[in-house]
């Protein structure tokens, strides 16, 4: 499962710079069809012509709201009638990704892919048997930034830079749903359901940032912020819905360097 | 660092994702290995009979444990309910075999665990029931009769178990039995006016609107046989198989009546005596006319519708079977009684000569000679002879003798060339009216002819059977009748004022006085055999051993033509029967 899990990883994270060169070139086409200014094609001229491009690797850790998630797991558990408790409900969890930028009149403009994923299960078991219900829910956001630093205003440590950040960009959702349920001394005894599905939003996060340079062209960078989605719906039946909310703080560390 | 060697360590990272673990342990206490169920059906019987559409109503009893299941299977259908009480309807295949109705239980332990709450751990019974199908039209319903301790018929019909209509009927001759009596689930039905034979009752049952099942119960009880025996040669024993039923028998209407089989009367000899039984159910008076009747004729002795004559010499009998005179040769007598020998229905009386050499039977005018090989000779005819006289005779010499009027013919059968016939005339009394026994006597050889006249007794010379002489005469009459003696042709028996007497022929010479114990009797005949001498006076005949001058035996004689009379070797033949009187001839 893993592994066919980083295959999908890794085909969205190809769609993602397809998807970023495409803008590239879409706004450039933009650009000479509406007749913009000469400063904004000097920046692209001095994204391509200068390499004044960045490259950013973190990881990080981000809660994760998933109301109607849990309101969903517990409604399968109260459903199944087996009083299974719950051993993990949606926790906060690592999430992960990769970012382009470009600096340009001390604003940074960049492309970022974002790997988040969060899950609940409740079990239950005895002498008779065992019941579990799992929720593995995976995200991938999409998103543009501008970057701010604000650090020359105050700047004390040589090395230190700060600033804030905003992004916004599109949310795909995965999720997936397994449930066993096991009578020992039974003839075939195990039952087991699975069903997964996936949708998209979009989602803005405003943030704070802080780089450390180590060299001349690599930062370590820190942020923090809190992300907002809209959130998606999933509809059980036609009665029921429920939201799969990404929504919550966002701590991140990373490696940035200059191209 | 290379983009590759970023990328690399990027998927690695976002392969982490959130995986979910841990399991939740609840100690539950285990269900106990026994519960305690209770089904009901809403019939008591183990072994259900189906007649159509069925509905049954069960109710369960879990005894405090919630029902989760159960399972009623019955045919290959297998219907589910989770009500402890709940109905179902079994609409019958059409089988005659056993097949089962399963009802199972599946109730929860109630421990609360996993396996309870997914209700896969359950305490489990099953009970089974026997069903089959019984088509009403075929089979189900017994029928059938038997004998009421008081003895009359029952008819019965039990019903198959748990039938619960059980409107029948059984008519006969379209009229409705009405119902006698109930014991348990039979139902009995009276007819106390049947006594025996065939009767066919007719059963119905209306088991389904316009559906009538029908069925004949036969009953076949044998009828009374009858059956006469001799008791003696004076009574006879009337008998008659007793039916198992409590029957009221009648022997000639009024000559018995009861409930018994058996009844003693009184018969003469060839008497033929009508017999007829009728049965009647027991409440006789109530009853007109009876149920059954059997009749028949019963005769001492054998039957013998025919006629024979006894020759000393051979000890053997002569038989005239049939009008074709074929004749039948037998050392015994009575033939015995035979479907055959009932049959016979002879009307040539016949003779034979003491010797046994000549046999001659005579039919209106005709006399038909045979020899002692019974083939035949010669016929003869002789004008007419009257039978209702008792005078014929065939003396060893081969000389058939009659009387025709009062003229004598003496006819020779023997086939000898030497002479034909002679006849003359004598004085006998020609009043076919006046019949005396013993008028005329033949010597045994043939050599003479005695007569007791009406004015005298003569003894005719026949030696030559050409010329006729009177050899002694006998004025007055004092002789009253004559028989020769059977085996020796010297000697006569005659009555000569009222006494018997032994005589010499022709010298007529005393030779000794025979007392006889009676008086004013007639002379018939001596038995060549025996020697007993056979009398008659009045309605009776009278049996003398000669020598002792005891009755032997005293028979009433009825109305017996006495010419057709003979005893012979104790064998006492009449018209149609014959007595064998040797135990009683000693």
């Amino acid at each position: 499962m893993m592994k066919k899990e980083s295959t999908l990883l890794f085909f969205v994270q190809r769609i993602a710079i397809c998807f970023f060169l495409s803008i590239s070139v879409f706004v450039q086409s933009q650009t000479q069809q509406s007749g913009l200014s000469a400063d904004r094609l000097r920046v692209w001229k001095d994204m391509i012509y200068d390499n004044n491009i960045y490259v950013s690797a973190y990881f990080g850790h981000g809660s994760y709201s998933m109301n109607g998630m849990r309101r969903l797991s517990k409604d399968i558990v109260r459903l199944s009638g087996l009083n299974a408790t719950v051993n993990s409900d949606f926790p906060p969890f690592w999430l992960y990704g990769v970012s382009v930028s470009q600096t340009y009149d001390d604003h940074q403009f960049g492309f970022n892919l974002e790997s988040m994923s969060t899950g609940a299960r409740s079990s239950i078991s005895d002498y008779s048997g065992l019941y579990v219900s799992d929720f593995i829910c995976s995200g991938y956001k999409l998103g543009v930034f501008i970057e701010k630093d604000l650090s020359y205003k105050i700047n004390t440590i040589k090395e230190l830079s700060f600033g804030y950040r905003l992004e916004a960009g599109s949310l795909a959702s995965k999720i997936l749903y397994k449930s066993q349920v096991t009578v020992y001394n039974m003839d075939q005894g195990t039952l087991t359901d699975e069903f997964g599905f996936i949708s998209a939003t979009t989602y803005i996060e405003p943030a704070v940032f802080a780089n450390w340079k180590l060299d001349k062209k690599t930062f370590i960078q820190f942020s923090t912020g809190f992300m907002l989605d809209l959130p998606s719906v999933l509809y059980i039946g036609t009665q029921s819905e429920y939201q799969i909310g990404w929504a919550g703080y966002r701590f991140r560390l990373g490696l940035l360097r200059q191209m | 660092m290379k983009i590759s060697r970023l990328l690399f360590y990027l998927l690695f990272l976002s392969s982490c994702t959130f995986e979910p673990e841990g399991l939740n342990f609840v100690e539950v206490e285990e269900p106990t290995a026994l519960q305690r169920f209770q089904i009901s059906l809403s019939t008591d019987e183990d072994s259900i009979c189906l007649y159509g559409p069925t509905q049954f109503s069960v109710s369960l009893n879990s005894f405090g444990k919630k029902l989760n299941v159960a399972l009623i299977q019955f045919y290959n259908n297998t219907h589910t309910v989770d009500q402890p009480n709940f109905s179902f309807t079994i609409t019958p295949e059409e089988t005659s075999e056993w097949t089962d109705l399963t009802i199972s239980i599946y109730a929860s332990t109630g421990s609360g665990s996993i396996a309870d709450k997914l209700k896969v751990e359950n305490y489990v019974m099953s009970r089974t029931w026997k069903i089959k199908y019984i088509d009403l039209s075929k089979d189900g319903i017994k029928t059938g009769y038997q004998i009421h301790p008081e003895g009359y018929l029952e008819l019965f019909v039990i019903p198959p178990k748990q039938l619960k209509n059980k409107t029948f009927s059984i008519s006969k001759y379209g009229n409705l039995l009405s119902v006698s009596r109930t014991s348990g689930d039979t139902t009995f039905y009276a007819d106390k006016s049947y006594c025996s034979g065939f009767m066919r009752y007719y059963f119905s049952y209306v088991y389904e609107t316009f559906k009538t099942y029908q069925r004949d119960i036969e009953v076949n009880m044998p009828n009374a046989e009858l059956k006469v025996e001799a008791v003696g040669i004076d009574s006879c024993k009337i008998s008659w198989s007793k039916s198992t039923l409590k029957l009221y028998y009648t022997i000639n209407d009024t000559q018995y009546k009861g409930f018994g089989n058996e009844f003693s009367t009184s018969i003469i000899p060839n008497e033929v005596k009508y017999i007829k039984l009728d049965v009647f159910p027991p409440d006789y008076g109530a009853q007109r006319l009876s149920s059954f009747s059997v009749s028949k004729n019963f005769t001492l002795g054998t039957k013998a519708n025919y006629f024979m004559c006894y020759s000393l010499v051979k000890d053997r009998f002569f038989i005239s079977k049939d009008i074709d005179l074929t004749y039948l040769e037998s050392s015994t007598l009575p033939l015995p009684e035979s479907e055959v020998n009932s049959q016979y229905k002879s009307k040539v009386n016949i003779l034979c000569s003491p010797n046994g050499k000549y046999i001659a039977g005579y039919l209106y005018s005709q006399i038909y000679a045979y020899n002692e090989d019974l083939n035949f000779s010669k016929k003869i005819n002789v004008g007419n002879i009257p039978h209702y006289r008792p005078y014929f005779a065939l003396t060893n010499d081969g000389a058939f003798s009659c009387l025709r009027g009062t003229k004598i013919v003496i006819q020779n059968v023997s086939g000898s060339a030497d002479w034909d016939s002679l006849s003359f005339v004598t004085d006998v009394d020609p009043n076919p009216n006046v019949v005396y026994f013993s008028q005329i006597a033949n010597s045994i050889d043939g050599r003479y002819v005695c007569a007791r006249e009406q004015n005298g007794f003569r003894i005719f010379d026949v030696s030559d059977h050409k010329t006729v002489s009177v050899a002694y005469e006998y004025q007055g009459k004092g002789v009253a009748s004559v028989i020769a003696h059977p085996t020796n042709p010297g000697l006569i028996y005659v009555k000569v004022n009222g006494i018997l007497q032994l005589r010499t022929c022709p010298e007529f010479e005393l030779i000794k006085t025979i007392e006889m114990p009676i008086s004013d009797y007639y002379l018939h005949s001596i038995d060549p055999y025996s020697g007993v001498v056979l009398l008659m006076k009045d309605n009776y005949y009278y049996f003398i051993d000669q020598n002792t001058s005891r009755i032997l035996l005293k028979l009433v004689s009825g109305s017996v033509m006495h010419y057709n009379v003979i005893l012979a070797r104790n064998q006492f033949k009449m018209s149609s029967s014959v007595l064998d009187l040797t135990n009683y001839l000693k």
